[in-house]
C-alpha cells in the first residue's frame, strides 16, 4: 500500500515537474529560438500590406490589362501574411504571451523598409 | 506492478495532453500553386526537334554570311547559341566588326550600332506580339498587312509569322547586314567572295526608304539563287536544291524574300525552342525540380517584387513598352546617346523613352541587360528596377542632371513608388530566373552546321563551341 503511494506521489510529482517545464519554461525557450523568425515575417507582412497599398494607389495610372496583373500581385505578396498568422498561431499554441509577441512586432516596425504609414496605423484614428 | 504501470500511463497522458502544438510552416508548394493559379501560369508546351528540309534551309540561312553586304555576317554572328542566343556585348557589332561573342570589335571609324542584340527563345509563341526592342515589328493588322512593320503596306506577301516579318529587317540596316555603299568583300574570303563590290548596298545607294530595302531583297534573292537564264553558280545550284526541296511545289522563279524569311524564322522556332527548363517541370507538377528558394523567389516574383505585373505570361513578358530610366550607354539611335525607344515606332510623345519589356526565358545567359546594355549583371539589373529613380538626382560631368524631366516622368507608375526588397530576395529572384535556363541547352549544338552552301567560313562556329 506504501508503495502504490509512493509510486502515486512520485507520478504526481513528475507530472507537476512536467507541467512547469511545459507551462513556464517551454513558451520561453521557443520564443527565444523562433524569435528571430517571427520578426522577419512581421517585417514581410508590413512590406506586404504597403506593397498592395501602393499598388491601390497607382491602379488609375495604369492600364486596364496592367491593373489586373498588379492587384494579383497585389494578393500574391499578401501571402506573406498568411505564413506569419500561421506563425503567431504556433506561437500562442505554444504557451508564449500575447504581450511578448506584441514586442517583438513593436520592434520589427521598425525595420527601414516598412513605411511610415504601416509603422503607424495602429495609432491612427 | 499494475500499481506502477497505472501510475506511469497517468502520468504519460496527462504530459501528452499538456504537450505544446507543434504547428508546421506554411507549405510553400501550395502557396506558390495558389500564386501560379491566380496568375494563370501554364507549362510551355515542347516542340518536337524535327530537322525538316524547311529547317535545313533556314539554318542555311542563318548560319550563311552570304545575306550580307560584304559576306561577313550572319543572323548567327550577333545570336551566339553559347551566348543564350544574344552576342555578351552591350551594343551588338554587325559589319565591320571583328572576332565573336564579348571579344567582338568595331573597327575603327565604323558605325556603330546602338543596341543590344535580343535573344530569340520561343519567338513563335502566341504571346510574342511584337519583336524588337522598339516593338517596330508587330503581330497587328496594319496597312492591309497581316504586321505592321518600317515597311508598311509594302511588306512583301507570303510571310508566315512575326518572326518571319522580324527576319527582313536586320538585312536592310547599314549597321547590321547590309553595310554601306563602295565597300568591298575582305581579300581573305573564299574565291568568288573574296574583294567583291557590296552590290546590296551600291546597287541600291540611290533609293530610299521602302524601296531601297525591297531592292536590296530582290539582289539578295539573286546572290542566293541567280537570275532566271543565268548560269547559277555553285552556291546558287546549293540554294537553289534546298529550296526546292523546302517547297517542292514552286518554281525556282516563284521563289521571294518572304520564303528566305519564313525559312529563317521556321529554324529559329525549332532550334530555340526551351525544351526543358525546370521551371516548367515545376509547373507541370514536378514539385522537386526547383529548390526552395527559387520557390520562394517564384513568389516574390509573382508577388511583392510586382514582377509579374510586366514580366507576365508563358514568355515573362507583356510586350508591351515601359521606361525605366536606364542609364545611357552606348551612341544612342541619334549618336549622341539618346533613344527614344518606342516613339520612332508611333511617333507620340507619350512614347518617348520606353522600351518592349524583354522576355526572361535564358535571361541568366543574356549578359549585358537593357537595350542598351548599360547594365552587366542580373542582380544589378534588377535592383535598377527597384528603384529606378535613384538615378533621377545624378548629374553628368559637365554639372548638368544626366536625365531630363521628360525621360524622369516618362519611368513607368509600376516602378515609380519602388520595391523595397532585401538583397536576400532579390537572390531569391535570381535563384528563380535561373530555372527558366533551358537544360538541354548543351544538347542542341546540332543545329550549328559544319558548313554553309556559299562556302564562306562558318565564323560563328568557333564561338558557339567556345
Amino acid at each position: 500500500m506504501r508503495q502504490v503511494q509512493a509510486i502515486s506521489l512520485a507520478a504526481i510529482a513528475l507530472v507537476l515537474i512536467a507541467q512547469f517545464a511545459i507551462n513556464e519554461i517551454w513558451p520561453r525557450l521557443y520564443l527565444r529560438m523562433n524569435a528571430g523568425e517571427f520578426a522577419e515575417l512581421a517585417v514581410a507582412c508590413a512590406r506586404a500590406r504597403d506593397s498592395a497599398r501602393g499598388a491601390d494607389d497607382l491602379m488609375a495610372a495604369l492600364p486596364p490589362n496592367q491593373q489586373h496583373a498588379m492587384r494579383l500581385t497585389a494578393q500574391v505578396g499578401l501571402l506573406d501574411c498568411v505564413e506569419y498568422d500561421r506563425r503567431r498561431v504556433a506561437f500562442i499554441a505554444n504557451g508564449v504571451d500575447a504581450e511578448d509577441l506584441r514586442l517583438i512586432e513593436l520592434q520589427a516596425l521598425g525595420d527601414e523598409l516598412i513605411s511610415l504609414q504601416s509603422t503607424v496605423e495602429a495609432y491612427q484614428p | 506492478m499494475t500499481a506502477v504501470r497505472t501510475a506511469l500511463t497517468i502520468s504519460l497522458t496527462a504530459l501528452l495532453l499538456a504537450m505544446p502544438t507543434i504547428v508546421a510552416a506554411a507549405d510553400i508548394d501550395q502557396l506558390l500553386a495558389k500564386a501560379l493559379r491566380a496568375h494563370n501560369v501554364r507549362h510551355l508546351p515542347t516542340k518536337p526537334f524535327e530537322a525538316t528540309s524547311k529547317y535545313l534551309l533556314g539554318q542555311a540561312l542563318f548560319f550563311d554570311p552570304i545575306l550580307s553586304g560584304n559576306r561577313d555576317v550572319a543572323c548567327a554572328t550577333c545570336h551566339l547559341l553559347r551566348r543564350g542566343t544574344s552576342d555578351a556585348l552591350p551594343q551588338s557589332i554587325g559589319v565591320h566588326g571583328t572576332g565573336l561573342g564579348e571579344r567582338r570589335q568595331l573597327m575603327v571609324g565604323q558605325i556603330e550600332h546602338p543596341r543590344n542584340s535580343l535573344d530569340l527563345w520561343n519567338r513563335d509563341n502566341n504571346a510574342v506580339t511584337s519583336l524588337f526592342w522598339d516593338g517596330r515589328v508587330e503581330a497587328v493588322e496594319y496597312k492591309g498587312r497581316r504586321f505592321r512593320t518600317p515597311l508598311g503596306e509594302h511588306l512583301p506577301d507570303g510571310l508566315d509569322n512575326a518572326l518571319a516579318a522580324q527576319a527582313l529587317f536586320p538585312l536592310v540596316r547599314a549597321d547590321e547586314m547590309l553595310g554601306r555603299d563602295g565597300e568591298r568583300s575582305a581579300a581573305t574570303l573564299p574565291d568568288g567572295h573574296a574583294d567583291v563590290s557590296n552590290e546590296l548596298a551600291s546597287d541600291t545607294a540611290a533609293l530610299s526608304g521602302e524601296q531601297r530595302s525591297l531592292a536590296v531583297y530582290e539582289l539578295i534573292l539573286e546572290r542566293l539563287i541567280g537570275r532566271k537564264g543565268d548560269e547559277p553558280t555553285l552556291t546558287q545550284t546549293r540554294y537553289r536544291d534546298l529550296f526546292r526541296a523546302a517547297s517542292p511545289d514552286k518554281a525556282v522563279s516563284q521563289i521571294t524574300i518572304a520564303d528566305v524569311a519564313n525559312a529563317i524564322a521556321h529554324f529559329e522556332e525549332i532550334a530555340f525552342a526551351t525544351r526543358d527548363a525546370p521551371w516548367d517541370r515545376y509547373v507541370a507538377g514536378k514539385s522537386d525540380a526547383i529548390s526552395d528558394n527559387a520557390k520562394r523567389g517564384a513568389l516574390i516574383f509573382y508577388g511583392k517584387g510586382k514582377c509579374a505585373a510586366c514580366h507576365g505570361g508563358p514568355m515573362f513578358s507583356d510586350f508591351s513598352f515601359h521606361s525605366l530610366l536606364v542609364p545611357d550607354a552606348g551612341p544612342g539611335v541619334d549618336g549622341r546617346g539618346e533613344d527614344l525607344g518606342r516613339f520612332y515606332v508611333t511617333g507620340w510623345a507619350e512614347d518617348k523613352y520606353k522600351f518592349r519589356t524583354p522576355p526572361l526565358r535564358n535571361v541568366t545567359l543574356t549578359p549585358p541587360y537593357f537595350h542598351n546594355g548599360s547594365v552587366e549583371t542580373l542582380a544589378a539589373a534588377i535592383r535598377h528596377h527597384l528603384d529606378p529613380l535613384a538615378l533621377a538626382d545624378q548629374y553628368e560631368e559637365t554639372g548638368a542632371f544626366a536625365y531630363s524631366v521628360d525621360q524622369i516622368e516618362a519611368v513607368s507608375p509600376i516602378l515609380v513608388s519602388g520595391t523595397p526588397l532585401t538583397d536576400e530576395e532579390v537572390d531569391r529572384l535570381i535563384e528563380f530566373l535561373k530555372t527558366l535556363e533551358d537544360s538541354q541547352l548543351d544538347a542542341i549544338e546540332r543545329i550549328i552546321p559544319s558548313s554553309v552552301p556559299s562556302g564562306l567560313p562558318v565564323s560563328a562556329l568557333s564561338a558557339q563551341a567556345g
